[in-house]
């Protein structure tokens, strides 16, 4: 080809290569059960990020010791290399895709097993991984923008979900909790450790001179989100949530309301671009390791690097599996391996740069060694109840009554089909009976996503029966958490009630809620602060009340006096 | 042997004496009934001894009196011999299109391209005198890309008249037009239209070198030398532009492209193919920016449409119901009820019938091809929805994606999302948004490593420098502010306005 290009990339598709690749895995793998987070975390990444711009400075004087590594590294130096690095791709590659066969079918589809996810995954992901630096710089050009653009968009309108006292909780507790700096920064130093493999991008960066730059500006971006990401998480669903959760991102769009009803629900949206993150992280790697491969003259890692990855996704040893083994493989191997082969190859090479280089990597060296420490259900198999009654029987049963839409009130359309069953009651000792006895007497499967009120009968708030409710609501994977929650005498009877003039219990109280005046509007209990009072061991608010007074029905709000009303039949 | 046979052949001289070319004309033309061998006998004593070789269709009005030849002919009765050779020789027959052959292979060439030849006894040349050539549609206008201001137009069959439209539209003797043949059997004459000061010289190199790669028996439209000529093969997605317009082609000439006309083909070639450039239609630079900008911005949502609402559709009713507000779903509930087929099938069958009856239209003449598009999409949409055998939704999806295709101004550029979007369907069917995701990263995955003449297939959404001015994004730019040319250009010719000093 005469007029093929430089076979280099720009600045700015080397910026959003870096967003790309980083983002969604430091989302959803640094927040979470175990990880720091709070006051402390948010310290912790700010230093991270500071420690990285010095890092940034060695890694860019080391890139071009990185293109033959058995020139500058020697024959042997090269092959531990290049082993060490294809390790960690392998490792990294692996722990992703059994990220993605955890989270898709927790948050997306359940009825996709993860092995078939991460199979898929890898398969798309190792497709041109071995066609030059210009075709990933390309995939960054072309998809940066729109996905940084979705993230922070995203992320701002999840910001009108928090609130203050939420926030100011987060600081008091992360405050008494005691100092965790040094642990949140290591961690986060690790988590950023794929940046060590940056060297072997820089030789086909135009202007390499100049891009330092944008990696400072990428690594800063990065570290905007993340603490953005740290700030948002306690100020939406609580402290105590984001501690228990093992991915807290994941529902965060889960109870966000937009306006103009075009759609009911976005964390499906911030699904797909938090996937979409994910599998350019791994065909990055993929790349990355074929090139450290290729550059160590051990030929290509076109196709067995991806397998390997798979299988690694899939081992379990000892009944230890990647998710379990990567947090200390980065911690205890990686990063002080990555440093010292680094400063190998610095050394070996030392008559070709200068001594600020050697400083940079020193002082990372140290402050590390200190910190060192398939198939779906069709829409008209499904049934969609739009309110959940919950009581609780005198033989100590759950009894969960489902409020069935009128059909043809709601559509409009007079098709014939099954009529609507007004409500349906299935009763059993626990939560996975109940569904057990649905699954064996109904024909259409519980479509759970379009819920609107959940009404907990009194029997449901006597000794925190309602924790064990929120506690199994939370892992279902439809249920949105924008529902109103109420409480009546009993649920069922609440929820068997239909309206005159709307199609179900679960409409009329939707739009009492929602179709006054901003000012007039009644504050109701969701189920996200049910949830945050689960989390927080705290009691149960005061929830409104239905009263079912004969053909009529009142709801009561707490704190508004007379700021009653009542719907007839 | 054969080899050197039809060396022996292209080396043949045209011979002084008259027998021995007609001899071997009619040796190459036997059983060839549309090529007529007239021998004459002209000058004042019938002593001259021609040859006349035509087509017969191609040149027969031209022994009419009140042409170039009929009136040589006619003059070369009163003259002596002698004289005749002398104004052969001398004058090129007095005709100015006239030209001189001196091998039997131009000889041949020019017979087949539709002229006429002609042989005196005693002089080593035969003479090609020009015709009106094959018989072909004149300038007509164009079908496919139907503007609503700009030329009428359009490209015709004749490779020669395509390059006069161009030519009309670029009146510099900068713009050249290269002739190459291909095809040992159909020997097409290709024309490659080009500025000479603009395009990059390494551009013409290489597709002189493509067309060189293959030897091929017959080019018969532009498309087979597309497909021989492009950079990947596999990829669904076009990297030639094409265009019928003639003021379009020009227009990329302007930018440093290149644009190849075939003969019997109306569909000019244009290269390097870009994204973007199929997504601009010639009147996005006639029209005011605002409008022209909104046009694209919608013709890039018609292209989501036409390529992701099936898939979505499916991922959404199938896998994520919680997404749609609880009234549209229950709509699409109840609408469903009782359809026999999954969705997946159901809107699969539509599609397909939909491919049906565009293809349908596309071979049915004129007004009834329409007629039928409106009988099809209508009644059986409605009959199929009366009679359960889809949702009314479904009609629509297909609906909205078919004219989402159409407003795709570039008709290859378009199937390749028709082809995909099967794709997609299946992938939002069986794996929901994931698989729609997945199948995104392998689409933009594939887009980001094609090339066009080395050219990055998604030059406009990827280019590592800032290029103001230019003009080639989403957004149509004033046309005060289109300053500079495109990357295709040579560097030395990037400002393409500039204001005249006072």
């Amino acid at each position: 080809m005469r007029i093929e290009e430089n076979n280099r990339i720009s600045h700015k598709q080397l910026y959003f290569q870096i967003l790309l690749t980083f983002t969604s895995p430091l989302l959803l793998g640094l927040f979470g059960k175990g990880r720091p987070a709070g006051i402390w975390g948010i310290l912790g990444t700010a230093a991270a990020v500071i420690l990285l711009f010095l890092y940034l400075v060695f890694l860019i004087r080391l890139a071009p010791f990185c293109t033959n590594l058995k020139k500058y590294a020697g024959t042997g130096g090269g092959i531990v290399i290049a082993l060490f690095l294809s390790v960690y791709v392998i490792l990294t590659c692996g722990y992703l895709l059994h990220m993605l066969a955890v989270i898709v079918p927790e948050s997306l589809t359940n009825q996709i097993s993860g092995k078939w996810i991460a199979f898929l995954a890898v398969l798309v992901c190792a497709m041109g991984t071995h066609k030059g630096m210009q075709r990933r710089g390309r995939m960054a050009g072309a998809s940066g923008g729109l996905y940084l653009a979705a993230v922070i968009l995203l992320m701002v309108l999840t910001a009108f979900q928090g609130r203050k006292d939420y926030l100011v909780q987060m600081i008091e507790d992360s405050v008494a909790a005691g100092l965790e700096f040094k642990d949140g920064f290591y961690i986060q130093l690790c988590a950023f450790s794929g940046i060590g493999l940056l060297p072997f991008s820089l030789p086909c960066v135009e202007k390499q001179g100049s891009s330092g730059k944008v990696l400072a500006c990428g690594i800063l971006t990065l570290g905007g989100i993340l603490v953005g990401m740290e700030l948002l998480l306690p100020a939406v669903f609580g402290w105590n949530r984001v501690l228990q959760e093992e991915y807290p991102v994941l529902p965060l769009l889960a109870g966000a309301n937009l306006p103009g009803n075009v759609l009911a629900r976005f964390d499906v949206i911030w699904m797909g671009i938090l996937v979409f993150g994910l599998l350019f992280s791994i065909g990055s790697l993929l790349h990355y390791g074929d090139q450290i491969l290729k550059n160590a003259m051990l030929g290509t890692g076109r196709y067995w690097l991806a397998g390997a990855a798979y299988a690694v996704s899939l081992t379990k040893v000892k009944g230890l599996g990647i998710g379990q083994i990567f947090e200390p493989y980065l911690e205890y191997v990686f990063l002080p391996g990555l440093l010292l082969l680094q400063i190998f190859l610095m050394v070996r090479n030392r008559g070709k740069w200068k001594k600020k280089g050697l400083a940079a990597a020193g002082m990372v060296l140290s402050m590390c060694l200190f910190a060192g420490g398939c198939g779906g259900v069709e829409p008209e198999k499904r049934i969609y109840p739009l309110a959940l009654g919950v009581d609780l029987d005198e033989k100590k049963n759950y009894v969960f009554t489902y409020g069935m839409p009128d059909m043809m009130r709601a559509t409009g359309q007079d098709k014939a089909g099954e009529e609507g069953v007004g409500s349906l009651t299935v009763s059993g000792s626990s939560f996975s009976e109940i569904e057990q006895v649905y699954r064996r007497s109904q024909g259409k499967y519980l479509d759970l996503g379009h819920l609107q009120i959940l009404v907990l009968g009194n029997s449901m708030l006597e000794r925190e029966n309602w924790r064990h409710l929120a506690d199994y609501l939370r892992q279902e994977l439809y249920v949105g958490e924008n529902i109103y929650v109420f409480q009546a005498e009993s649920g069922q009877k609440a929820v068997s009630w239909r309206s005159g003039t709307e199609s179900s219990l679960g409409e009329w109280v939707q739009g009492i809620m929602e179709n006054n005046q901003w000012d007039r509007r009644p504050d109701g209990i969701t189920l996200r602060d049910i949830y945050y009072d689960f989390y927080t061991g705290k009691e149960l608010q005061k929830l409104p009340v239905i009263r079912v007074e004969g053909e009529q029905i009142h709801v009561d709000f707490p704190g508004q006096n007379k700021q009653e009303k009542t719907g007839n039949t | 042997m054969d080899k050197n046979n039809s060396k022996t052949e292209e080396e043949k001289k045209v011979s002084v004496s008259l027998r021995e070319n007609e001899a071997y004309i009619r040796k190459r033309c036997e059983n060839c009934g549309d090529i007529v061998i007239r021998p004459m006998r002209l000058g004042k004593e019938r002593k001259a001894d021609c040859l006349m070789v035509y087509l017969e269709v191609a040149t027969a009005n031209m022994m009419l009196e009140d042409s170039a030849l009929g009136k040589m002919i006619n003059h070369f009765w009163e003259i002596p011999p002698e004289q005749i050779r002398e104004f052969v020789k001398n004058n090129s027959l007095g005709i100015a299109s006239a030209g001189k052959l001196s091998t039997m292979q131009e000889v041949f060439a020019a017979l087949l391209a539709g002229n006429a030849v002609f042989f005196l006894d005693g002089f080593d040349q035969a003479m090609k005198i020009s015709s009106s050539g094959y018989p072909g549609m004149g300038v007509s206008e164009t079908e496919t890309e139907k503007v609503l201001r700009g030329s009428k137009e359009g490209f015709s069959d004749s490779v020669k008249i395509n390059s006069a439209l161009v030519r009309k539209r670029l009146r510099d003797t900068r713009m050249k037009v290269e002739e190459h043949y291909m095809g040992v059997r159909s020997n097409t004459l290709i024309h490659m239209l080009f500025m000479e000061d603009l395009v990059r010289e390494e551009l013409l190199d290489e597709i002189r070198e493509r067309m060189e790669a293959f030897q091929v028996d017959g080019i018969l439209d532009s498309g087979m030398l597309e497909q021989l000529t492009e950079d990947s093969w596999i990829s669904p997605f076009p990297q030639y532009q094409t265009t019928e317009r003639p003021d379009r082609a020009a227009q990329e000439i302007l930018n440093g492209k290149v644009v190849l006309l075939c003969d019997n083909s109306p569909f000019a070639l244009i290269f390097p193919g870009t994204f973007s450039g199929f997504m601009e239609s010639s009147e996005d630079w006639y029209n005011r920016f605002e409008m022209a900008s909104f046009l694209r911005i919608m013709r890039y949502l018609a292209m989501l449409a036409a390529t992701l609402l099936p898939g979505l559709y499916l991922a959404v009713i199938r896998f994520h119901t919680q997404v749609l507000p609880a009234n549209l779903i229950l709509s699409f509930a109840q609408a469903r009820e009782g359809v026999p087929f999954s969705s997946v099938a159901e809107l699969l069958f539509l599609e397909l019938g939909f491919e049906l009856i565009r293809e349908a239209g596309v071979h049915i003449p004129g007004t009834l091809g329409n007629a039928m598009g409106i009988v099809g999409g209508l009644i059986i949409g409605s009959a199929a929805v009366e009679a359960n055998l889809v949702s009314p939704i479904v009609v629509m999806i297909v609906a909205i994606t078919a004219l989402g295709s159409l407003a795709i101004p570039n008709e290859e550029f378009t199937s390749a999302f028709r082809l995909i979007k099967y794709f997609f369907l299946f992938l939002g069917g069986y794996l929901g948004i994931y698989g729609m995701v997945l199948g995104i990263y392998m689409v933009i995955s594939h887009l980001a490593g094609l090339l066009s003449f080395g050219f990055p297939y998604l030059g406009a959404f990827t280019r590592k420098n800032k290029a103001q001015g230019v003009g080639d994004g989403i957004f149509r730019i004033p046309f005060r502010l289109r300053r500079y040319r495109p990357v295709f250009a040579s560097r030395k010719e990037r400002i393409r306005l500039k204001r005249r000093k006072q």
